[in-house]
Parts: C-alpha cells; structure tokens; sequence
C-alpha cells in the first residue's frame, strides 16, 4: 500500500513548510529539529506580532512550543496555520497538542512523505529535541507494523489506490484551516456529521463557524489538486490479524462489515466480489444507504454504508456503477428511459396513458413497446422498429440496423420475468427461474409465477 | 487468482480433515478448478456402494458457485439421469463467498442420505419414495449394486 519511500535513506535535514497568516501564505525553510517555539518567533517577527501571541495551528489544535518540526507530524509542503491570540496561553482550553484523542492519532515521524501528520499524541520531551534526531519509537519496527498506525483510509483520485488518509479541520464558512476545535472528535460521527465537534475558526471577522472534518491522502500532491477525498470508514488496518473471509490471508488494511461479526475482507477480495457483483448486477438498491453490498456471509444489517467505497473497482467499473444505480433508483420510483438512440434520458411518468413524451428530446413513444407512439396495438418484434429508409445517414441507417438486429436477439433467447419484464437467459439449470433483478420466482416454460404445478410438471425438462 | 490459492488451501483442508464419506479427492496438477472424488454415503439404501463426483469451480470462485455433477448412476429423486442436482446451498441467489467445498460436501451428503422428496429433479422416483417406500428401497438398492462403484474397505 502507501509506499514509504524514503524509508532507509537519509532524510534532508530542513522541510519547506507553507504557513498561513490571515489568509497569506508564505513558504519556510525549517530545520527538522528546531521547535515550534522557534518557528512562532520566527513568525512573530515577520509579522510583526508579539511572541506570545503566536500561535500555530495543524489539524484543528496548537501545536506545543517543545515539539520539534519533526515530532508535530509537519511533513514537506505542509500547510501550517498561524493565528494571533491576545488571551494568554493559560486560557486556551489546555496545552498544546491537546485536542485530538488516541484513536484518530496516527504519526510517524521519521519520515518525509508519510510524516504530514495529525499533532502528535505525545509532546517530545524538550532534552531530547536538544539532542537532535531522537530515534522514533517504531523505528526499528517492519515497515508493516508501521502501517497498522495508519487508521484512515480514502481512495485518492490522483494515485488511483486506497492510501491512508489524513485528518484535516476547516472552517465551514470561510474555508479557511485556522480553526480550533472544542474537543477531539471520538467518532466517526464526529467526523462525518458537521457541528458534532464545535470550534472557532481564528480568522478575523469569522463568527458562527462550524469546524468541518476532512480527509485528505497522506501522499503529498504537487500542483492544484482537490485536497478533499472521500474517507472510506469501513476500511481499517487490520490489526487483529483477522483473515479474509473469502482468500483467508492476513492483509491490511482490510474491509470490515459493519454486522455483527464484523467480518473482514481483503481489498483485492472486496474489489472482485464487488466487480462479479456488478456485472450480475445484484447490488442491493437501499433506501438508507442507496446501491450497495451486503457482508458475504450474508448478515443481516451488513450494507456498505458509503458508496465511494465502490470507487476502489476503479474508473470503469465505478461509472457503470454509478449508472446502474441511477437506474435501479429511477425504476425503484416508476421511472422509464426514453428509447431514443441519442437521448436514453429517466423520467418518472405519472400519467396511465400508453403515450408518453420525453421531457428531454419531446419523442412521443409508447410506453409497452417502446416505439413511436401509435394508436393500434403495438406490433411484434420483428416488424417494429421500421426501415432503414428513414435514416438519410447510411452511419446511422446500419447502426440502427445493427441495433434492431441485437434487439432481435434478445427477443429470440430470452424471455421476459413476468414480474418486471426483465429480458432473462437461461443457461441451464431448471424451468425454476429467480430473476436478478426484482426477485421473483418464475417459470421459463409457463412464463408465469412459478408455483406447485409447475414444479410437479416440468420443474426439470 | 483468489479462486486458486483458496482451492489450494480448501484441498489441503479437505485431505488432511479424511473424511470417510468424501474421499480418493483428484485434482488434475493443472487445473485446480476441477475436482473428483469419491461420495461414500452411510445410509441405506446407497451405503451399499460408492459414487464418483465432479465439482467444477469456476474463475470467479468463490464469488460464484461451483458445480457438483455424479458421475456415477445414481437411484435419486433429487438427481436426475445426466447426474445433476439441485443444491440449495449452491444455487446461484443462495451462494455465499465465505461458504466452504467441506459445507457443500456435507450438504450433498444429508440430501443424499435424506432425499426431499417435495424437492424432486425426478418425479416419478419422488413419487415412489412417498407411495410406496418399501419399494422405491429395493429398486434403489438393487439399482445402487449393479452401477455404483466398489466402497473402499476401510
């Protein structure tokens, strides 16, 4: 997963630091080891701000003047925030480096990429600071006992794969990330849910801010790339060791249910049993959580809870998704497509009547057979669909032809489910059918609902 | 991928656990996705012979069913005469991922030693086990020694 490339290499001994001040933004050198105090002087100069009242700000809470650069998880080309507090330190709601609690803290320190922390959970001692690079207590521990250290994960657009995240507080009216949160978010609610945690945003004339959680990915991204993904909350590191459910090896990070067993699944598992999923198009459409999955073990109140996790099938895969589930909720609510080829938009029809105008394209089709409206009944398959003639585009004309020819396929080997209308192909197996999409159990010889009779007469034939 | 290296570990499982009523498994060295082996059912009327199965895994194992197929006649209301059988447990809405071949094994043997016969595949064999069980015993037993294979002594 997230490559820790510069493990085992010497690192630089300064960073390049970008820190905001009432929405300026310079860059500074730093070196590794000099303290935040340091740096506050620093700053207190440029800008002509009284030492005391300089205070910096990384993920929603100060940062303690005996941290060095390293040890606060300021990586390269972090963005820190100064702010100006007249009250004295001793009225801050605590020390520095307090707010944010155990689980959503997660830091290496030691290293360039991975280093863009949340503050760390324990001040360095300051005599150790002094003494230079003090040796980070997972130093000497495998590269994978360090990843387990990584809690969130988010399925970053830029390197295409899940990587672990990092957590970052905004302001929710002017953006801005120089906000001071109440208290450290104990949940995943807390994060996802704005205005659970409360907080004040330190840019002048900000009131009534609301501090809002986002994640980003802990891989640093140069140029002007979105710093907000999607935080994927049934992913964690795996670190009970627990197996996959379906390969049985110990990966992390793993995708937990969230049933009762909270049962694990590896990503490359997840991605096929979502992929095969999909191409049999037997997602679960959920009026809560929308197009989703179940546990494969098939526990009750298993459902993915947040669609992005689908986005880690990749692109392809994650637009057919998307398309599918605009479907299945449009046919969820009584909707129909327009059969035009170059139109195909959804719409929800009230109205009985067999005519129906598209809103879109205004083509005027008859809702049974899906040609243009007509007041006869509507016509079999294969003389529908008029002559080739219509079409003065010979492009169009054999595209029409060749869609009127696949059409004529389908008619030929499949049958439509008695419940929805579904064209459905048997590949074998008995008359019994269950169709994917809405369910029902069906007969393929009767083309009825399946019931005793056709069970006693031709269940197998 | 995932389907061989699970297959892999669910063979090695399925060998080492010996069981009496699964048995002499075979597995062509390249192709783990098609087993065969030998069904040694307890119950009368089949425990007086043996069949052969096959169980055919397909790519996408285990995110899809396999296939169990006798290969090796069987007197069954709930096997028709090309050896196919309807088993819930791998039917295509009821296959779960995390299901393993020793559960599908054990399935095949309760419906084997237990027919449903509300269940048929074959009805007239459903209909003689309910009618007439004396007789649907005889014909099944004298239709299991003359096609079944030899039961292994042990």
């Amino acid at each position: 997963m997230a490559g820790r490339r510069t493990q085992g290499l010497a690192l630089p001994d300064s960073i390049i630091v970008n820190v905001c001040f009432n929405s300026q933004q310079r860059s500074y050198e730093l070196d590794r080891c000099s303290t935040v105090a340091e740096l506050r002087q620093r700053l207190a100069e440029d800008y002509g701000v009284s030492v005391s009242e300089m205070k910096i700000l990384l993920g929603g809470s100060l940062l303690a003047d005996d941290l060095t650069i390293e040890g606060s998880g300021v990586g390269m080309e972090s963005t820190l925030f100064a702010i100006q507090r007249r009250s004295s330190p001793v009225s801050l709601k605590g020390d520095a480096a307090i707010f944010l609690s155990q689980p959503l803290i997660a830091t290496t320190t030691s290293d360039a990429n991975g280093s863009d922390n949340s503050p760390s959970q324990t001040p360095t001692n300051h005599e150790d600071s002094k003494a230079g690079v003090s040796p980070h207590p997972d130093a000497t521990e495998s590269d994978c006992s360090r990843q387990l250290l990584d809690q969130y994960f988010v399925f970053c657009k830029v390197c295409k794969e899940v990587r672990p995240g990092r957590l970052r507080v905004r302001c929710s009216v002017c953006g801005d990330g120089a906000v001071l949160v109440d208290k450290g978010p104990g949940s995943w609610d807390d994060v996802l849910t704005p205005g659970r945690v409360g907080g004040t945003c330190q840019t002048l004339h900000c009131e009534q801010c609301i501090p809002v959680f986002y994640f980003k990915c802990a891989e640093q991204h140069q140029g002007n790339v979105s710093d907000t993904v999607a935080a994927l909350h049934h992913i964690r590191p795996n670190r009970r060791s627990v197996f996959c459910i379906t390969c049985e090896d110990v990966m992390s990070p793993v995708v937990v249910f969230p049933c009762e067993s909270s049962h694990v699944m590896c990503l490359s598992c997840f991605i096929s049993y979502c992929t095969i999923r999909l191409h049999e198009r037997r997602f679960v459409q959920n009026s809560q959580y929308g197009y989703t999955l179940p546990c494969p073990a098939g526990c009750p109140d298993s459902l993915i809870q947040e669609q992005h996790h689908f986005s880690i099938m990749g692109q392809e895969e994650y637009e057919r998704y998307k398309d599918f589930a605009a479907e299945e909720c449009l046919m969820a609510g009584g909707g129909i497509y327009c059969p035009r080829l170059e139109c195909g938009s959804g719409f929800i029809v009230d109205a009985v009547d067999s005519r129906v105008i598209c809103p879109h394209c205004k083509y005027v089709f008859c809702r049974n057979c899906r040609e243009a409206a007509h007041y006869e009944e509507c016509a079999p398959i294969s003389q529908a669909s008029g002559n080739s003639q219509r079409f003065s585009d010979p492009d169009r004309a054999a595209r029409a032809q060749w869609e009127k020819q696949s059409a004529h396929t389908i008619h030929e080997t499949t049958k439509g489910c008695p419940g929805c209308g579904t064209r459905t192909e048997r590949d074998g197996g008995c008359m019994h059918m269950k169709c994917a999409r809405c369910g029902e159990d069906w007969c393929w010889l009767c083309v009825k609902l399946w019931d005793r009779e056709c069970q006693g007469a031709h269940w197998f034939a | 991928m995932a389907a061989t290296k699970r297959l892999a570990r669910e063979l090695d499982d399925l060998r080492k656990s010996a069981l009496k009523v699964f048995r002499d498994i075979n597995v062509d060295e390249s192709n783990i996705l098609n087993w065969h082996g030998l069904l040694v059912p307890e119950n009368a009327p089949y425990n007086k012979g043996a069949f052969r199965i096959e169980i055919q895994f397909p790519a996408e194992y285990p995110f899809k069913p396999p296939k169990v197929t006798f290969k090796t006649k069987i007197y069954h209301p709930n096997i028709d005469e090309k050896g196919q059988v309807c088993l819930p447990i791998i039917s295509a809405e009821n296959w779960k991922p995390a299901t393993k071949t020793d559960q599908v094994v054990n399935s095949l043997i309760s419906l084997i030693n237990d027919p449903e016969p509300e269940h048929p595949l074959r009805a007239e064999l459903a209909e003689e086990y309910t009618k007439d069980k004396k007789k649907f015993m005889k014909n099944a037993e004298e239709f299991t020694k003359k096609h079944s294979e030899k039961r292994p002594s042990d």
